[in-house]
Parts: C-alpha cells; sequence; structure tokens
C-alpha cells in the first residue's frame, strides 16, 4: 500500500524544485534586461540634459539684454512687480511704498527721542577738533572743572559735550540723522544711516538705506557696497554677485571688484 | 460519471510486470522483429543472438517464440540461466535427446551424446537461453561449440553492454549468424502499447484516458522503455485506486490522466528523483 501523504508532500517538494531553475532563469534574466535598459536610458538622458543646458545657456542671454537697456539706473524706482521679474534685483518694495506714501518708518520714531535729539545737536555743532581730543579725557575731571573753575571756563562747553558724545547709542544718532534725512533727502545722510544699521548687524535697515541712498543718486559707490554686503549677510549671496557684477561693469569699481572676489570665493560672509 | 471503480484495479493489474506470452503486445515494427527472428530460427544458423537494453521486451520475444514455435519444432527456453556447467549439460540432454544422466556430466561426454544422436535428429532442436551475460565465459565457450556442430541451434538473450558486446565479439562473432537488436519504443508505439495492453483487459476507459500528451509525458520519465512503463503505470493506477477508495478522486477527473498522478508514481518508482 502506498503512502499517499508522504507521495504528495514529495511531488511538491519536486515540483517546488522543477520550478526553481525557471524561476531563476527570469528572475536573472528580468534583472539583466532591467540593467540593459537602465544604460540605455542613461545613454539617451545624457544628450536631452545636455540640450537642456543648452538651452538654458541661450535663454540666459534674453535677461541680460533686459538688464544692460538700463544700465545706469539700475535701482531707480520701477514697479514692483517688475522687480521681481528680474532676478537680480529683489528688494522689498513694500518698504518703498511706506517710504512713499505714509512714511510711518520715520514719523513713528522720532517722538520718542526729542530729548536726545537736543543733545546730538549739541554735538553736531561742537567743531570736529574737540571730539577728536575727546579720547584723551577722562570722566572724572570734567567733574573738577566743573566744580572748581565753573566761571573761568564757562565759555567753554566742550567738555560737556565729549561726556554726552561718550554716552552715545548709535542707535540714537541714527534716529537723529533720520529726521534730518527727512527734511533734506541728503543721500549722504541716507548712507550714514545704512552704514550704522550694517555696524549695528541691523542688515535689513541697511539693505533698505543703501537702496534708498542708491535711487538718490547711483553714483554713490558705497551705497552699492553695504547694499551688497547687507545682501549677504541676508544670505543672498548670489543677488549680491549680481549686484556687483552690475556695478563694476558699470563703474569698473575696484572695491567693488574686491568686495565682488571675496563675496565669490566666500573671504567675506 | 463512469463508474469506474474496479476499473483501477483491472488497470493496474494490466500492468504487473510478468513475462506472459499472451500479455505481448503487437506492434508494427516488434512484430516485423519478431517475424524475421522466426525467419532466422527456419534458417540453418548456428547462433542468433538477441539483445537490446533491459526492458526492451527480449524475455517476451524469447517467451512468444517459445509459445508460438512449441507446437512444431522441438524448442527450449530457459529463462534462468543454469550455471553449473553439469546440470546445464544434463538439462539438455533430457531436454533435447530425454536422456536421464546421474552423476556428473561434463562437455566431453556430452558432446559424445550429441555426435551419438545427430543422425537420429530429424530436426535442429532450438535451444533458447535468456540472460545469457549471467553464463560464465567458459561455457560460452562450450556452447559455442556445441553450435558448431549444428545439431543444436541457439537463441541467445544479451543486455546490451560494453561487456555483453566484447562477449558477442570475441567467441560469437564469427558463428552469429543472426543478431537482432530490440529497441525502446517510441512515443507512437508507447501510446499503442498502453492502449493495446488495457484493451485486451477490456479496460476501454482507462486506455482512452491516455492521450498522446500524458503518453509524451510517460515517454519522457521512461524513455519508451516497456519495464519502466508497466511499473510506472502499475503505480499510477495503484494511486488511482487509493484516491478511489478515500473518495478524492474527484478532483483528479476521469476523462485523462493525471500529470500529478504520473509525477507522483514516477517519484515512487525512481523515475523521479525527488
Amino acid at each position: 500500500m502506498l503512502n499517499i501523504i508522504d507521495l504528495e508532500n514529495r511531488w511538491k517538494r519536486y515540483k517546488i524544485k522543477s520550478y526553481i531553475p525557471y524561476i531563476t532563469i527570469v528572475v536573472s534574466l528580468s534583472i539583466i534586461i532591467g540593467i540593459i535598459l537602465f544604460f540605455i536610458s542613461t545613454k539617451h538622458h545624457t544628450p536631452t540634459k545636455q540640450k537642456i543646458s543648452q538651452s538654458k545657456i541661450i535663454a540666459k542671454p534674453k535677461p541680460t539684454r533686459q538688464q544692460s537697456k538700463p544700465t545706469t539706473p539700475q535701482l531707480k524706482p520701477t514697479p514692483p512687480h517688475k522687480i521681481k521679474e528680474k532676478t537680480l534685483l529683489m528688494p522689498s518694495m513694500e518698504f518703498l511704498k511706506n517710504m512713499q506714501d505714509a512714511q510711518p518708518y520715520y514719523i513713528d520714531e522720532i517722538p520718542k527721542q526729542k530729548k536726545i535729539i537736543h543733545k546730538k545737536v549739541i554735538q553736531q555743532e561742537i567743531p570736529t577738533e574737540e571730539i577728536l581730543i575727546k579720547p584723551k579725557l577722562t570722566k572724572p575731571k570734567p567733574i573738577q572743572l566743573n566744580k572748581n573753575s565753573i566761571e573761568t571756563h564757562t565759555e567753554k562747553p566742550k567738555k560737556i559735550s565729549i561726556t554726552i558724545n561718550q554716552e552715545r547709542d548709535p542707535k540714537k544718532d541714527i534716529k537723529e540723522v533720520l529726521k534730518r534725512f527727512k527734511e533734506n533727502n541728503n543721500p549722504a545722510l541716507s548712507l550714514f544711516i545704512a552704514k550704522n544699521y550694517y555696524e549695528l548687524k541691523e542688515y535689513k535697515q541697511a539693505y533698505n538705506y543703501a537702496l534708498i541712498t542708491n535711487q538718490l543718486d547711483n553714483t554713490i559707490e558705497d551705497s552699492w557696497l553695504i547694499f551688497a554686503k547687507s545682501l549677504v549677510k541676508m544670505g543672498q549671496k548670489d543677488k549680491a554677485i549680481e549686484i556687483l557684477k552690475k556695478h563694476i561693469s558699470d563703474s569698473n569699481s575696484n572695491s567693488a571688484q574686491i568686495l565682488y572676489e571675496n563675496i565669490r570665493t566666500g573671504k567675506f560672509k | 460519471m463512469i463508474n469506474m471503480s474496479s476499473i483501477y484495479t483491472q488497470s493496474k493489474n494490466v500492468f504487473l510486470d510478468t513475462v506472459n506470452a499472451q500479455d505481448y503486445v503487437q506492434l508494427d515494427r516488434v512484430s516485423t522483429i519478431y517475424q524475421s527472428l522466426k525467419d532466422s530460427i527456419q534458417k540453418p544458423l548456428k547462433m542468433i543472438l538477441l539483445y537490446g537494453k533491459p526492458g526492451t521486451g527480449k524475455s517476451m520475444f524469447l517467451k512468444k517464440l517459445y509459445n508460438d514455435l512449441s507446437q512444431n519444432i522441438t524448442i527450449h527456453l530457459y529463462e534462468t540461466p543454469i550455471l553449473d556447467e553439469s546440470e546445464f549439460y544434463k538439462t539438455l540432454a533430457q531436454d533435447i535427446f530425454q536422456l536421464k544422466y546421474n552423476g556428473t556430466l561434463n562437455f566431453t561426454q556430452f558432446m559424445k551424446i550429441v555426435n551419438s544422436k545427430k543422425e537420429q535428429i530429424t530436426q535442429t532442436p532450438v535451444v533458447l537461453l535468456d540472460e545469457a551475460q549471467l553464463y560464465s565465459e567458459a561455457l560460452m565457450e562450450k556452447i559455442r561449440l556445441l553450435s558448431d556442430t549444428r545439431t543444436i541451434k541457439f537463441v541467445i538473450t544479451l543486455h546490451k553492454t560494453e561487456k555483453e558486446d566484447l562477449i558477442a565479439k570475441e567467441h560469437f562473432q564469427t558463428r552469429i549468424w543472426e543478431s537482432i537488436e530490440l529497441e525502446n519504443a517510441s512515443k507512437t508505439e508507447l501510446k499503442i502499447y498502453i492502449q493495446k495492453k488495457l484493451m485486451k483487459a477490456n479496460c476501454f476507459d482507462t486506455a482512452n484516458m491516455f492521450t498522446t500528451k500524458i503518453v509524451n509525458k510517460i515517454y519522457k520519465l521512461t524513455n519508451g522503455n516497456y519495464r519502466d512503463t508497466n511499473k510506472l503505470l502499475h503505480t499510477v493506477f495503484e494511486i488511482y485506486s487509493i484516491y478511489e477508495q478515500d473518495g478524492k478522486l474527484a478532483s483528479f477527473g476521469t476523462v485523462q490522466i493525471s500529470t500529478k498522478i504520473v509525477e507522483m508514481a514516477a517519484i515512487h518508482t525512481g523515475l523521479i528523483n525527488a
């Protein structure tokens, strides 16, 4: 009598065994075909990449033509949407709008600084020679002078102004200058503000005032440099490079060239 | 559904590995060979060699020949080799010359008997020796010498091996007048063989279950060897009988022989190494 159960189990094992060669052949063939197809596809893809890169190269001159047209007044007021389209300059145009319309930026801050303004006015009236002397003087000295010879030295308020000057807050200075800038729109003042903001590491404000300076007078090189530096600090290195490139092409400025190289090589971060 | 409850058991018995002349299946090629063998026996040949691989039907041939000719001529079939030389001569002396010999009978003594009876014999007796490869070389040499006397005609069967070829070449090359090779069945012959065998036993339903596809499968497994085919089909029908008893036959159907069952039978008989 046959042991059918055992025989069936043996048959099942046999069937599995018999399919193994076919499975291995199919799997190996599919792997081989897959590899071949992969290589074929990669071969076909490489020319398309080249085509794309070529098309990019061809496409590149278009923006340069557009940019080359307004060579001199690049940063001069343009509609915000146009500026956005350009890849090189992406300033915050809302800032400009604010400046043109309400200008709340200046107005809001001014009333708080009334007392300081007085001090600054005094400071600005002080001759530059006296300011140079300032570091040599110490704090106790003006106190002594005040006590002993008030009458004799009444004509020299210099020492008082010196003490005020040492206690100065750069932010307060900026606000003071801001007020003046509002009155006369002097690009030198806006540049001063931009530089101060840059030193205070308020790069966005530095950027804004550099832009304003440039709008007022685009020949001031420092406005370009501060603008570019601020952009770098804000992480927009590519834009900074592009702007410097244009400025260099227009002005052949050495300092701009040096900054450009520093930014490009990563020396200036 | 056809009631095949007993048919599977009957079919199983058809493929029992027995050498029975009644089970001989008439196939065209085999019939031609058989006829040529019969004709050769009528000719004054010293020795006829029937050779082929195991399971090609040599023994069946001898059996069939013996059955067919025993009515007309003096023919003796020795299916099992008589390995003892004295016993071999004594058996021949008794069967051919009706001489009972007590004690040892050696070749010289037997040759004397042969020569003395030579004139009395009107028709050359035929001795059919199956499995002749089992005889010793010395005895085979003596059989050769006996055949040279033309008093006894020998039909011997050999397995076709290198050794057997050597025997044929060295001892019988000049004496063998006829050599017939039996081969395995072809696919067509195998189908006819199976179906004829079943139909002989009135197993028509199971005979119809052997489609060309399943016969090809069987051929692939047995290479057309009759003995292997018999063994395989015996197991096939045994499995069918068991499934029938267990009531699992419906899953295999009765239209044609199940490939699964054939493979299972092949595993059981060792034709598939699983």
